[in-house]
């Protein structure tokens, strides 16, 4: 952690703005809150006096790192990133500490799944193995996203603009058809695209706490990206979590040259096309009443809702945007047993935000909110670069 | 890049106002702000002015005389400067905004209600929130009521200040307090949210019931801290009022107040719905040139800046607590656009933190004329197309005076007005 991190504890104020904007506050009224765990537990923890240590670290892994109280304070603190830094001291079970580990590499488990994604959906579906991962604390409750492979159609043309895309666990191993359609933006937009050989950006290690291996993945892929960046590319992604992480989290945790020169580069797949000015063809647009939520991790990027701008220009009537709610499932945590019904509890507002009205269209960018807005609502959840890449005639 | 008609800078009352008066005006905002404003710390409640001059030491009744008193005394003060009727206007507006939110306020710009606060006094307040309407001279008794597992609000202590208070103020009731145990795991402290949300939940909400059905009569009114629900405040507030046959009262709590935090909400939800854009946590800064203000820059994550274009731009960053003006012991710097800040002419502040007349650093902030437009040192227009609102403005003391919300509802109103005609003149 940086020093100027140790130096803003001391604008926390105690307000507890952030406080009312916990969504795990909300909904779980014996955690103690982002002022508490962060910012306060922080400051004792520095002078080495903490007496209740182990009492406060086990409320770390309820920590959503949604976000939200760092947008809050008035004054620049980020209780988040004292959660995840110290996320590390969480002294699990052997049991749950195995489940975490599986979990978090969830990037390993795409790459075997997506070898046989037919085969992978079958036994993912099975209740004996179902039951198996219930044992090892994995929620049974929980619908596992599908295994898909396809062959990706990118140009070979050379272009002065070049992109290179970093797709990230999902759009690679569950919905080939999200990186299909971000090349055929990247593309429309005039970009040579290359696609990054790399694997997961880190965030579900890092919220594991699994800070060294963390550590490593982002050492890897702040090096081949930096290649990228020096050779005129840009960086892009089209998942929430991966672009913050790329933008943000490296740089805040970890101490890797290139880190800032990455960090600089990178786009979110909205981002890039709104600041290109790109015009798309959609004159006639074709859906109305659809809602978009924002994922947290989007809203914490500071960029405001560049996807809404585009939709609500070329493809839709009337778009609701919803960025009050957190979905709950925050990556693996809404996979663990123990916290299952917590998360759906979480995410219930959004899901009757989301039942109230009969929209044509539910939108989001993230996979895993994605996810538990299917499992909440029972609708089909799409994610925006796939109704806009629509609208580009072949 | 998009191009906004109007941006906001800050999301405090004012900022939130002036979004609300552009965006009814249809026209396209983008609200700016590095965090959730002060009002999420403070009452809600709509003080204009309740004491004037600030050394005054019973509160004015009739506000409409005070602001008499203040324009025609000399000064620089924001009400000063944009007149009565802006004042009155801005009142009519928020009333009616309050009602589309579903949080309907009451109250005009005339008189002042004395209500009491966490700490038993009888305050001066002029627009209230639906859960704070009553006339308090209209009871017999008067049942203070708090929670045992919220430490923050002292039932009896308020008790025994009320009792004071409405001897100063010759008003008559029996004023007597009870602590009500809700049944919550206190292994961690409680603050009002906790509790609030804890309200919303049906067998909490019935031990409070159990406890004070039949023992309250209907000439008794009972005064709560302000933690009666967060969104379902209808269900808890009306739900208690029927439950227990009696008139009920929010007493605004200690930060997180909930008062505030209904107000801000709604506000927030009511501008998403008219397509407001929001951009939140990171410092904006002002590119500035030919007397205008040609975009602001925000950081975002990984420290790419991005650039926002208006027409008009509204300053509504707060003070030194809102984080609008920085200070040191010799200094003032205005974040955003680097406009220089006035300073109270001799010492800054007095020995007597709790002196009749106030701070004179309370004083300090930006020269504005009629349009709310930033000036310099000698009274030119530095920024044509900024407007600026609430308190970083010069020449008042909301502390002393009771006028910190009034400032920021009514010159954010203004300022939200100037932006639009800005924007139309073009």
């Amino acid at each position: 952690m940086s020093d100027n991190r140790k130096e803003m504890l001391d604008f926390c104020l105690k307000c507890s703005i952030c406080h009312t904007q916990c969504p795990m506050v909300a909904k779980n009224p014996s955690y103690p809150g982002p002022k508490h765990l962060g910012p306060e537990a922080e400051r004792l923890r520095l002078t080495g006096k903490n007496p209740s240590r182990d009492e406060q670290n086990k409320y770390l892994s309820y920590c959503l790192n949604c976000k939200r109280c760092d947008e809050a304070c008035p004054h620049g603190v980020k209780p988040s990133v004292y959660n995840v830094k110290n996320k590390t001291s969480i002294n699990n079970a052997g049991q749950e500490s195995l489940r975490d580990w599986i979990l978090a590499h969830n990037d390993w488990w795409g790459r075997i799944a997506g070898k046989m994604p037919g085969v992978s959906n079958f036994f993912l579906k099975n209740p004996f193995i179902k039951t198996g991962m219930s044992l090892l604390g994995i929620a049974p409750q929980r619908s596992f996203p599908a295994y898909k492979s396809k062959k990706l159609k990118i140009a070979r043309d050379t272009k002065d603009k070049k992109a290179v895309y970093f797709r990230g666990c999902y759009a690679r191993s569950n919905e080939p058809d999200i990186a299909q359609s971000v090349i055929k933006l990247l593309e429309y937009a005039g970009y040579q695209v290359e696609i990054a050989p790399l694997g997961c950006c880190g965030t579900p290690v890092i919220s594991n706490g699994l800070m060294t291996e963390a550590k490593k993945i982002a050492e890897k892929n702040i090096q081949t990206l930096c290649q990228y960046v020096e050779k005129g590319y840009k960086i892009v992604s089209s998942c929430p979590s991966c672009t913050l992480t790329l933008k943000e989290e490296y740089d805040e945790f970890f101490d890797i040259p290139g880190s800032k020169k990455v960090s600089q580069s990178v786009w979110d797949i909205f981002e890039l096309l709104l600041h290109d000015n790109v015009e798309f063809p959609g004159s006639n647009k074709k859906f109305s009443r659809v809602i978009y939520h924002v994922p947290c991790h989007l809203k914490a990027q500071g960029i405001g809702t560049p996807a809404a701008n585009l939709i609500r220009k070329y493809v839709v009537n009337s778009l609701k945007v919803m960025d009050k709610y957190c979905c709950g499932i925050s990556g693996t945590f809404g996979f663990k047993k123990e916290k299952y019904d917590l998360s759906m509890k979480i995410g219930n507002d959004l899901f009757e935000e989301i039942k109230k009205e009969p929209y044509s269209l539910v939108l989001t960018d993230c996979g895993t909110c994605k996810l538990q807005i299917e499992q909440g609502t029972g609708l089909h959840v799409i994610h925006p670069v796939v109704i806009l890449a629509e609208t580009i005639e072949k | 890049m998009v191009m906004y008609d109007v941006i906001v800078i800050g999301s405090g009352l004012s900022g939130l106002i002036s979004a609300s008066v552009s965006s009814k005006a249809g026209k396209s905002v983008l609200v700016i702000s590095k965090g959730l404003g002060n009002i999420y710390s403070s009452s809600g409640f709509i003080d204009i002015l309740g004491y004037y001059p600030p050394e005054r030491k019973l509160p004015r009744k009739n506000i409409k005389e005070g602001m008499k008193e203040l324009c025609a005394f000399g000064s620089q003060h924001p009400y000063k400067i944009i007149g009565q009727e802006a004042v009155d206007e801005a009142c009519d507006f928020f009333i009616n905004l309050t009602e589309i939110i579903g949080y309907p306020y009451s109250g005009n710009s005339e008189e002042n209600k004395l209500l009491p606060t966490a700490a038993g006094a009888l305050a001066p307040t002029a627009l209230v929130p639906p859960t704070a309407t009553c006339n308090i001279a209209d009871f017999e008794k008067i049942l203070v009521v708090g929670f045992e597992e919220y430490i923050d609000f002292y039932p009896s202590y308020v008790a025994e200040n009320l009792k004071c208070e409405f001897k100063k103020h010759n008003l008559n009731a029996d004023v007597e307090s009870k602590t009500v145990k809700l049944g919550l795991d206190t292994t961690r402290e409680l603050n009002s949210y906790d509790i609030a949300v804890q309200m919303e939940n049906s067998q909490i909400f019935n031990r409070v019931v159990d406890v004070l059905k039949g023992k309250v009569g209907k000439n008794t009114l009972v005064a709560m801290p302000a933690v009666l629900g967060v969104t379902k405040w209808q269900q808890v507030y009306y739900g208690l009022k029927e439950e227990l046959n009696c008139e009920i009262l929010e007493i605004p709590t200690l930060p997180p107040s909930i008062t505030g935090m209904r107000l801000a909400e709604g506000i927030k939800d009511y501008l998403s719905s008219l397509e407001v854009e929001f951009h939140m946590g990171y410092q904006a800064k002002g590119i500035t040139g030919d007397g205008t203000c040609q975009g602001i820059t925000v950081e975002s994550a990984g420290g790419k800046i991005k650039t926002y274009k208006a027409e008009s731009y509204v300053l509504a960053t707060g003070g030194i607590l809102g984080g609008g003006i920085n200070s040191t012991q010799r200094t003032f710097e205005e974040m955003v656009f680097g406009i220089p800040v006035a300073a109270p002419d001799g010492n800054w502040s007095v020995n007597d933190f709790f002196a009749p007349g106030g701070q004179p650093y309370a004083y300090s902030g930006i020269k504005v004329n009629e349009k709310l437009n930033p000036l310099d040192e000698k009274g030119n227009v530095l920024l044509a197309n900024v407007y600026c609102a609430g308190k970083n403005l010069a020449g008042y003391d909301p502390f002393v005076e009771k006028s910190g919300n009034g400032v920021a509802l009514t010159t954010g109103y203004q300022a939200g007005v100037a932006a639009v005609k800005g924007c139309d003149r073009k």
